[in-house]
């Protein structure tokens, strides 16, 4: 079947290169199908498109990233100029969806790199950054002003259960960053040393706040609690339509693994993500510059209306 | 003369004028001098290109800037009159801006290689008008903000303002309230014992460490911004941060006159960068003998966080912090912000 060469191609794309995110993954998958596609309507191939995406929802990716990214491709197929939709051939439509989702590529594989730019005003000599989890953006962020010359000292989380916290001390490490993990009920204890957080997020949603591993809302609210700011890394492509109101209202496919989900036992089951409210953020860094968590709304509204 | 050696001379007359002057000219004047001087600027240098101008405005802004770090304005009027020649560009082509998140599937550098290599001969004219009404929009703005005090004070208020003497545009906020009949009382918070004697008559002076005896019959505070930016906090005469605080502390709302030249299109999240600090304290002699173990800090201005003020009032219309970022849209171009 098509469907299982797609997604075992989405598989290959994340493993053969660590450093890709999963928006990024999603959009060259959905890429693939577009060229792919012999769809004769607009109809059609928004309905092709939108069976891949429940394919890849599937699988044990983020799925936050995978909805996201999905929607944002999803969404131009509605945008084409009217006078070329009239058309007969429907090929033509094709290549300017074609044409734009190459270019949509290229502006998502540029995004970290802006992000890191602009985040370069946060940072000065001899700071404590406190980061929880494994990101690949705040990764890239603190080893360019690494490179550049700032000495910061990074204090990451553990970030269980799986330990992530792990990999992004070694990482920073392997590179020459001073680098302390602590625990994760140690985040209290070290706060007061602490001059900002730096955070990545697996969504963000269009209350302002985000979506990200669990534990990230404890670490915002010491940090606003000691009045530390918060800054979150995220690209535009993660921008969400969602608007949780609490903890509970987040989406289950969010909260746990599909496989989790699929054993239909969740009462045992500890949650992957928590949803941190916009009021303990101070600025969510994007590629298309620094934002406070307020501003994401209007940036959906713009999109989407 | 040729060109080049006019400009320089041009630059170093500019900074000379704004360090000459103590106490410093009021903003809309500085504003209004930048202005002028990159007008000329752009006269005689004549780019060529949309990418010429943008790249020769942004290194004059840079260099002027660096000469005179307390003055953000010049970046302000740099970056304004940048937006200004890109609205002329895509105006003559037709097609308004893409908005930000359109932008992930825009092929980028087609647009900003065909903005670049763009005519200025063509819209030459139309820059010309546009940077006239950048200015005469600087000079009314002092009025635009004054008229807005009708709608902020009323009969019985007692309002607390800090910085009466250096600011006209507080000045002008006050008169007008007054000449319009409001029958309110005016605090003012001075920062010297000589402005005691010297306040006009309207105000009640009173120093800085009174704020806190007397906050509790204040209805109202008003401060005036030196700088403010798209987060919604900004920059105030030292001392404003205290009686923002003290405010907050007994839930009277603060007001923050913040014309749109003060408008910084970046964010700042570490206030000590911007600090500047006033003359040194210390008299010559003394300062000549403890060289070294004395640290006399006089800070001009205080940050505040956006969650300190109630409301900017902008030339426009009064806006609520979380919507400066909002305000910053209509008069600068992410792509200017970016680059510079």
């Amino acid at each position: 079947m098509v469907q299982e060469s797609i997604i075992s191609s989405f598989r290959a794309k994340l493993e053969n290169d660590p450093s890709k995110s999963t928006s990024l993954a999603t959009v060259e998958t959905l890429l693939e199908v577009l060229d792919r596609s012999r769809a004769t309507t607009v109809a059609e191939f928004q309905n092709e498109l939108n069976q891949v995406v429940a394919a890849l929802e599937k699988t044990d990716y983020s799925s936050t990233s995978i909805r996201s990214a999905a929607d944002l491709f999803t969404r131009f197929t509605s945008l084409a100029p009217a006078a070329l939709l009239d058309q007969e051939d429907f090929s033509q439509v094709l290549d300017l969806y074609r044409q734009r989702a190459r270019s949509f590529i290229k502006n998502v594989r540029g995004s970290r790199a802006k992000i890191s730019k602009c985040a370069r005003l946060l940072f000065t000599h001899h700071m404590n950054i406190l980061t929880h989890s494994y990101s690949k953006v705040v990764l890239e962020t603190i080893l360019d002003a690494h490179k550049s010359g700032y000495h910061l000292h990074i204090w990451v989380t553990e970030s269980q259960p799986d330990a992530s916290g792990k990999r992004m001390c070694d990482e920073l490490k392997k590179n020459g960053v001073p680098t302390t993990l602590v625990l994760d009920s140690c985040v209290g204890y070290v706060m007061e040393r602490i001059q900002a957080v730096l955070i990545g997020a697996e969504g963000v949603m269009e209350t302002g706040g985000i979506i990200n591993k669990i534990g990230t809302v404890n670490v915002c609210v010491i940090a606003k609690a000691r009045h530390v700011p918060v800054y979150v890394c995220a690209e535009t492509i993660k921008f969400v339509r969602e608007f949780p109101l609490n903890q509970a209202d987040i989406p289950k496919e969010f909260k746990y693994r599909t496989s989790v989900i699929e054993k239909n036992n969740l009462e045992l089951e500890h949650p992957d993500v928590d949803y941190t409210a916009p009021e303990f953020l101070t600025l969510i860094i994007t590629d298309v510059g620094a934002m406070k968590p307020e501003a994401v709304g209007e940036e959906l509204i713009k999109m989407y209306i | 003369m040729d060109p080049t050696t006019e400009i320089e001379e041009l630059k170093r007359m500019f900074i000379f004028s704004l360090r000459k002057k103590y106490p410093r000219d009021s903003s809309s004047a500085i504003a209004t001098a930048t202005v002028h001087l990159l007008r000329k600027i752009l006269n005689r240098e004549n780019p060529k290109t949309m990418n010429d101008l943008q790249v020769s405005l942004a290194n004059h802004c840079k260099r002027l800037h660096a000469a005179e770090r307390s003055e953000l304005i010049i970046i302000n009027m740099g970056l304004m009159i940048s937006k200004l020649a890109r609205d002329e560009v895509l105006q003559k082509k037709g097609g308004g801006e893409p908005e930000p998140l359109y932008t992930l599937w825009r092929d980028d550098d087609e647009t900003t290689e065909k903005l670049k290599t763009a005519d200025m001969k063509k819209i030459k004219k139309d820059l010309q008008a546009s940077i006239k009404e950048l200015t005469s929009e600087i000079d009314s703005s002092r009025d635009c903000i004054a008229i807005q005090s009708t709608e902020l004070l009323f009969n019985n208020d007692v309002v607390m303002v800090h910085s009466l003497a250096s600011s006209k545009t507080m000045h002008a906020f006050l008169t007008h309230a007054t000449k319009s009949g409001r029958k309110h009382r005016v605090i003012d918070i001075v920062d010297e014992e000589e402005q005691l004697e010297s306040a006009p008559d309207f105000v009640s002076p009173i120093e800085l460490y009174e704020v806190a005896s007397r906050m509790p019959e204040t209805s109202k505070v008003v401060l005036v911004a030196a700088a403010y930016f798209p987060d919604g906090s900004c920059l105030v005469p030292a001392g404003g941060h205290q009686i923002a605080l003290l405010a907050k502390r007994h839930c009277v709302p603060v007001y923050v006159l913040a014309p749109f030249y003060k408008l910084c299109p970046f964010f700042m999240t570490d206030p000590d960068s911007l600090h500047t600090f006033r003359s040194n304290q210390l008299p010559f002699d003394l300062s000549a003998k403890s060289v070294g173990l004395v640290d006399c800090l006089h800070p001009a201005f205080d940050c505040l966080q956006s969650d300190l003020v109630t409301l900017f009032v902008s030339n426009t219309s009064c806006i609520i912090p979380s919507h400066v970022n909002r305000l910053k849209e209509d008069y600068y171009h992410a792509q200017d912000i970016a680059d510079y």
